[in-house]
C-alpha cells in the first residue's frame, strides 16, 4: 500500500487526539456511512503472531477465557466464541507415509495460518433468524448485534453456517465480532487490520479489495503457486447458497475445510421450504397409512 | 460466595467494563444477565466517574469476573449518578 499523501501533514510522532479520517492514513480509505467495507485476509502472509487477537481483545474489552495451552499448535484459544471474535488458526500439514513428521520443505509452506472472524455475509443468515431486530446491517454494509435488544434466543447461533456467532454464558446474548463498528463510525480503521504486521488482514471497500485479491491471486499464480483461490469473493468458493459474497473473503491455497470453513455455505432459509414439504409429505404419508388400516378392519 | 469491590469505571464496552479498584488496579467485569443493570447504563457512570461497588464472581478459567449487581454508595450519590 502506498503511503497517503496526507501523511505529510502530521511529521509529528505523538498526537493530542484522535485524528479526523485516520483510516485514510493506516489503510488508505477514507470511511463514508453508505459504502461497503470489510476485510481481505491473505492467508499466504499470515505469520500467525496473533497481533489481531490480543488487539480485538484489547479494543474490544473482551476477557481471555481457555487460558491454557490447548494442544493444537500454537492455538491457544481453538475458535471463534462470544469472547474471542478474532481466531488465529494453526493447521500442521506435517505428515509422512507412516503418519509421523515429514521433512518441513523451504518458508514453511506445510504450516498454514488463517485469522478467521465473522464473515458479514451480503445475505446474512443470523440476520434472517433473528425476530428481535437485534442484528442489522450496519451503514457499512456490516453486520452488527444490538446488546441492549438482543433476548438471547439464540436462533442465529444455527443459522450462521460458519459457526460463528455463540451465546454468552454470563450476559445469555449473542456475540460476534461487530467489524469494529464503533472505530468506523469514528474514522478508524478496525484494530485487527491496523496491528496486523505483514498486511494479511487488509480493510477497505469491497470492491477495492476484490480487486486487489484478485491480483494477489494472479501474482501467486506467477510465482507457482497453484493452489491459491479466493473463499469468499463473487463466484468463488464461499459464495454459495444465496449468501452473496462475504465482506470478510480469504486467499487460500488448500481445499476450505483444511481451514475449517465450509466448502458450500448456504442460507438456512433456503432448508425452510424443503424441510417443511418433507414434513407434511410424511405427515400425508401417516395419514393415508391410518386410513388404510382402520379402513380396513370396518 | 461472591466478593464486592469498589472503584471507578476506566470504559464500558457493551456489557463489559473495566473498574479501576481502589487500590489502582484495574479488573474487566462482564455484566451477569440477572445483574439489575443494563449496558447502557454503564456509560453514565463512566461519564460521572462515580464511585460505585460491584458485587462480583471470579470466572472459572478467564482473566475476568462476572458482575452480580453495581450499586452506587450512599456517600456517592450526591449530584453524581443517577443512572443506577
Amino acid at each position: 500500500m502506498q503511503v497517503h499523501a496526507r501523511a505529510r501533514d502530521y511529521p509529528q510522532s505523538q498526537f493530542g487526539g484522535v485524528l479526523p479520517h485516520e483510516a485514510e492514513l493506516t489503510a488508505g480509505v477514507r470511511i463514508q456511512p453508505g459504502r461497503s467495507y470489510g476485510f481481505f485476509t491473505d492467508t499466504t502472509r499470515c505469520i500467525g503472531c496473533k497481533a489481531c487477537e490480543v488487539a480485538c481483545k484489547e479494543w474490544n474489552n473482551l476477557p481471555a477465557d481457555n487460558v491454557g495451552l490447548t494442544g493444537m499448535s500454537y492455538d491457544n484459544t481453538g475458535a471463534l466464541s462470544a469472547n474471542t471474535w478474532r481466531h488465529v488458526a494453526f493447521v500442521e500439514k506435517i505428515a509422512g507415509p507412516g503418519g509421523g513428521p515429514a521433512e518441513m520443505p523451504p518458508y514453511q509452506s506445510q504450516w498454514l495460518m488463517m485469522s478467521d472472524l465473522c464473515k458479514h455475509c451480503h445475505n446474512p443468515p443470523c440476520l434472517e433468524a433473528c425476530p428481535t431486530g437485534a442484528l442489522f446491517k450496519t451503514e457499512f454494509d456490516t453486520v452488527v448485534v444490538q446488546q441492549d435488544i438482543c433476548n438471547g434466543c439464540g436462533y442465529c447461533v444455527p443459522a450462521c453456517p460458519f459457526g460463528v456467532v455463540e451465546l454468552s454464558e454470563t450476559d445469555g446474548k449473542a456475540h460476534k465480532c461487530t467489524l469494529c463498528y464503533d472505530r468506523l463510525k469514528g474514522g478508524l480503521e478496525p484494530a485487527c487490520a491496523k496491528s496486523c504486521p505483514t498486511d494479511s488482514i487488509q480493510f477497505g471497500e469491497i470492491a477495492d479489495l476484490q480487486s486487489r485479491a484478485a491480483e494477489r491471486v494472479e501474482q501467486l499464480h506467477g510465482l507457482g503457486v497453484a493452489s491459491a483461490y479466493l473463499y469468499g469473493a463473487p463466484g468463488s468458493p464461499g459464495a454459495t447458497g444465496d449468501l452473496g459474497h462475504l465482506n470478510a473473503f480469504f486467499l487460500l491455497t488448500d481445499a476450505p475445510e483444511v481451514y475449517n470453513l465450509p466448502r458450500a455455505p448456504t442460507r438456512a432459509s433456503n432448508r425452510v421450504r424443503p424441510s417443511l414439504a418433507t414434513g407434511l409429505a410424511t405427515m400425508a404419508g401417516f395419514a393415508l397409512a391410518a386410513i388404510a388400516l382402520l379402513g380396513r378392519r370396518a | 460466595m461472591s466478593k464486592i469491590v469498589r472503584g471507578r469505571i476506566l470504559f464500558a464496552q457493551e456489557g463489559r467494563f473495566m473498574l479501576r479498584t481502589e487500590s489502582g488496579t484495574g479488573q474487566l467485569f462482564v455484566l451477569s444477565h440477572d445483574a439489575g443493570v443494563e449496558p447502557q447504563q454503564l456509560p453514565p457512570l463512566q461519564h460521572a466517574q462515580a464511585e460505585v461497588e460491584v458485587e462480583f464472581d471470579e470466572t472459572p478459567g478467564g482473566l475476568s469476573a462476572v458482575a452480580r449487581a453495581i450499586r452506587v454508595p450512599d456517600d456517592d450519590l450526591a449530584g453524581k449518578a443517577e443512572a443506577v
